[in-house]
């Protein structure tokens, strides 16, 4: 009876999470079968015409599906190795840092952009990047011509990755941080004892401590490599950088909702969840084996 | 047992969390559907038995019903504040309208600026979910007819339209109505666009040139000259390098209808008509984008903008005239009702500024040349299964009155105008759907009379309500100028850019089709992506100008060969 006392809270917290999964994960399954029709709103799911793989076909005719998918896996995998860097040497260094109140500012500084809406940041950057703005007044001062930083495919994919970064590294160092914080103080005590400066100590002991989250962190990421961020790339790229920052999402949201496409665009969709699903197991797999992470 | 346990929990909360999701989308259909039915079941009931058969004619087109009828809309939101306690759909507009015919009118969805707009009515159209009655472009009115989505408006339209619809679609001789007409029945009631809309015309600092002593531009080249002044001789006098040459926009050219910023003169002077079906010298039908004059017109905008002349930043703007309502540019291209807007906004912040039109840059012969834009292209639907299609026709023929000025009731009209005066909002964007109606030749006429009694040679006292107000408000201005912003908007309009229409020769070239083909439903969108892609990087030079070959032939591969022999098909047959 006691048991079920305590476990209560923990059930009423799931559920939302699986009416949400229910809704928005679930039920639009079944909906993918219209990735094999010629949709028509009117006749329905169940009255529209079959035309099995022709959107398929068709999808790998186009000039643009070789860019898209090339686009999100290259944002998606250099995101997700930013992400795990940046995080970790952040941790790392913060960890280093004596003055304990020093170190909850800057931990709470850095991770409030995690808490902002691409919405507003993309109106931040663009003035940031723009051809007044401090970034081309800052490489004014090193005698460099200004850059239309927005409209060149060679800096924008930077762009995107540095201020995705930039919003997330230091949320990110939080599970790193209570990593560190879980690595035994004995271990450091007996390498002070053994006479390691304070680098051996990172290097003999804080790293190996942190070493199973890190390979587990990057497995579990292994699952994002098709999710490049609609929010951010939808509300900062232009029709110029369509070339090096249109992803699948984008892609699918202009076939579909702008165009009226919708078994085009459901066909993109669901051949991105079948590669991320075979991503997942991948990923899973190769956690449960490196880092001992099992869900079921 | 620990375990046991644990899995029926598991089970049970499992259980519920589906339960719960059954009944909240449960739930919600119901509503939706209870809400619906009731309101077309009442409706229905009351709009069968209480209209009479004895009235016709414009006694029936704008006949009060007996009981209260509701119409669900989708309601595009506009810029303007309303006065304290007034909301979209509850405003002095709205509440005239209701009054006069007992319709009330609830907003199934509001979005705001056009291309929200477009996708809540794609989104509507895909899953199969319309309000009562909406407004919709060519392509969703095409998607809504070959779905039976939409209820026949023939019959309703032939009882309850007014005199005054009648009359503007007859204007354009009965291409509006044929344009939503398929197999002889009509399924929306289509916009009257003027003919004006279509020329794109160059606005300039007429203030600037004179402080630079400078003359209007005729050609492309002396138009470049200028925006070199514009740029390095600091006409705004505040002693900073910061002002623009020529603005654009990232669509390089509209096409049919311009905007702000559209580059569509430029092409034209080089005898280009991007966007647009023509014929070629040997008569054969041919997309207008791909014609070698393009080329050149590409040519001459890269250069530009290698120079500095096009606003370096002109792709990258969420809102294009920006750097218009900023003061920032002095000279870009637009149709006639510019004053309306944007110029409204950037005079207001720079009452020094004052913009003229021209119809330049002419081409090597010394002719203006301008694209036409089709007679109409928004139009309004009706549900299949609403009740009482001619509410919405109601409507139609009720705001159309009052924004044609001829609504008889003048005490509520006065009170409409004082409202919107002490607000600055526009009536017209809180009628309930945005679709104008006006003859296709208005502008230039009304030009044209309003210029006759200001110099005295025509009583004022004799012209319709709508170009009374025009003259009534350019004597304000003429008085007081810049005074009176509400005056100053027609004033301009009509004086400038209406003038300009007036009194300059054009060479107007139509598109020869404006519709879907079978092959562009499914290709067209890649294409035109392929095209403003193009455009766009050889202009700002990502692309060298010989690119344009390759996309011409790449163009004609993917799909557009097929599709301009549909075209040909569909133009000849």
């Amino acid at each position: 009876m006691l048991w079920r006392k305590r476990s209560f809270h923990y059930h009423l917290m799931v559920w939302p999470g699986i009416v949400f999964l229910i809704l928005f994960s679930l039920v639009p399954m079944f909906y993918a079968m219209m990735a094999f029709q010629d949709f028509r709103p009117r006749r329905g799911i169940t009255g529209s015409e079959w035309v099995g793989f022709d959107n398929f076909q068709y999808l790998f005719q186009l000039p643009d599906s070789r860019t898209i998918f090339f686009n999100t896996i290259f944002l998606a995998v250099m995101k997700i190795i930013a992400n795990l860097i940046v995080p970790l040497v952040f941790a790392l260094l913060l960890n280093e840092v004596r003055v304990r109140f020093m170190r909850r500012w800057i931990q709470t500084i850095v991770y409030l952009p995690h808490f902002l809406s691409w919405v507003l940041l993309a109106t931040v950057f663009f003035d940031v990047f723009s051809l007044d703005g401090i970034m081309n007044k800052l490489i004014s001062l090193f005698g460099v011509d200004p850059i239309l930083f927005y409209q060149s495919n060679k800096w924008f994919p930077a762009i995107i990755i540095g201020t995705d970064v930039w919003k997330e590294f230091g949320f990110g160092a939080i599970v790193y941080l209570a990593a560190l914080t879980g690595i035994n103080p004995v271990l450091y005590e007996a390498a002070e004892i053994d006479g390691a400066s304070r680098f051996r100590q990172l290097i003999h002991v804080t790293i190996p401590g942190v070493k199973t989250t890190v390979i587990l962190l990057a497995t579990l990421a292994l699952g994002n490599v098709m999710n490049a961020n609609f929010d951010q790339i939808f509300n900062m790229y232009n029709p110029l950088v369509y070339q090096s920052t249109d992803i699948i999402d984008t892609y699918v949201y202009r076939v579909g909702l702008n165009d009226l496409q919708y078994s085009l665009a459901t066909a993109v969709g669901l051949l991105k969840s079948v590669v991320s699903f075979v991503l997942v197991t991948v990923s899973y797999v190769l956690a449960s084996r490196f880092a001992n992470y099992r869900i079921f | 047992m620990a375990n046991y346990r644990t899995s029926k929990w598991m089970a049970a909360s499992i259980a519920l969390a589906v339960l719960l999701s059954a009944c909240g989308s449960g739930g919600g259909s119901d509503a939706g559907d209870g809400g619906k039915s009731s309101t077309s079941s009442d409706a229905g009931d009351k709009g069968t038995t209480t209209t009479p058969s004895d009235a016709k004619g414009d006694a029936l087109a704008y006949e009060k019903y007996s009981e209260p009828v509701s119409i669900s809309v989708g309601f595009k939101i506009p810029d303007d504040k309303l006065g304290a306690g007034d909301t979209n759909d509850n405003n002095p507009v709205s509440r005239y309208l209701e009054g006069l015919l007992n319709i009330k009118v609830t907003h199934a969805w509001e979005a705001k600026g056009d291309d929200a707009f477009k996708q809540k009515v794609n989104l509507a159209i895909a899953s199969n979910d319309l309000p009562d009655a909406m407004v919709v472009d060519r392509n969703q009115l095409r998607k809504l007819i070959d779905n039976d989505m939409v209820e026949d408006l023939t019959d309703v339209y032939a009882k309850y339209g007014s005199e005054l619809v009648r009359a503007m679609y007859d204007s354009t001789k009965g291409l509006a109505l044929a344009d939503a007409t398929v197999d002889g029945r009509i399924y929306g009631m289509p916009n009257v666009a003027i003919e004006a809309d279509a020329p794109s015309l160059l606005w300039i600092r007429q203030d600037w040139l004179d402080k630079l002593n400078l003359q209007a531009p005729k050609t492309v080249d002396e138009l470049a000259a200028i925006a070199k002044a514009f740029i390095e001789q600091d006409p705004d006098g505040n002693g900073k390098k910061d002002t623009l040459g020529l603005t654009g926009d990232k669509q390089v050219v509209y096409g049919q209808k311009p905007n702000p910023n559209g580059f569509d003169s430029i092409f034209s002077s080089y005898h280009a008509f991007p966007k647009n079906w023509i014929k070629d010298k040997d008569g054969n039908v041919v997309y207008g984008s791909i014609t070698p004059e393009n080329k050149d017109a590409l040519a001459k905008l890269a250069e530009m903008y290698k120079a500095g002349l096009i606003d370096p930043q002109f792709a990258l703007y969420k809102e294009t005239q920006e750097p218009i309502v900023a003061n920032k540019t002095g000279m870009f291209f637009g149709p006639w009702w510019m004053p309306y807007w944007p110029l409204a906004d950037a005079v207001a912040n720079d009452t020094k500024a004052e913009w003229k039109a021209y119809a330049t840059p002419l081409d090597k012969d010394g002719k203006f040349v301008t694209h036409m834009a089709p007679v109409t292209d928004r139009y309004l639907v009706v549900r299949k299964g609403y009740k009482n299609p001619e509410a919405a026709v109601k409507l139609l023929n009720a705001f159309t009155r009052i924004e044609r000025r001829s609504d008889p009731n003048k005490d509520e009209m006065k009170k409409l105008d004082d409202y919107a005066t002490a607000n600055t909002v526009q009536n017209r964007n809180y009628y309930p759907f945005d679709l104008l109606l006006d003859y296709s030749d208005a502008v230039v006429k009304r030009y044209k009379d309003v210029q006759a009694a200001l110099k005295g040679e025509l009583d004022p006292a004799t012209f319709d309500p709508d170009t009374k107000q025009v003259y009534d408000y350019s004597v304000i201005e003429k008085e007081n100028p810049k005074k009176n912003m509400d005056a100053w908007k027609p004033a301009k309009a009509y004086e400038l850019g209406g003038g300009v229409l007036a009194t300059t020769d054009m060479e107007k070239i139509y598109s020869l089709f404006y519709g879907t083909t079978k092959t562009m439903e499914t290709k067209w969108t890649s294409l035109q992506k392929l095209e403003n892609e193009t455009f766009l990087k050889i202009i700002v030079g990502d692309l060298p100008v010989d690119a344009f070959d390759t996309f011409v032939s790449d163009w004609k591969k993917l799909g557009g060969d097929q599709i301009t022999k549909e075209v040909s098909d569909l133009v000849a047959g």
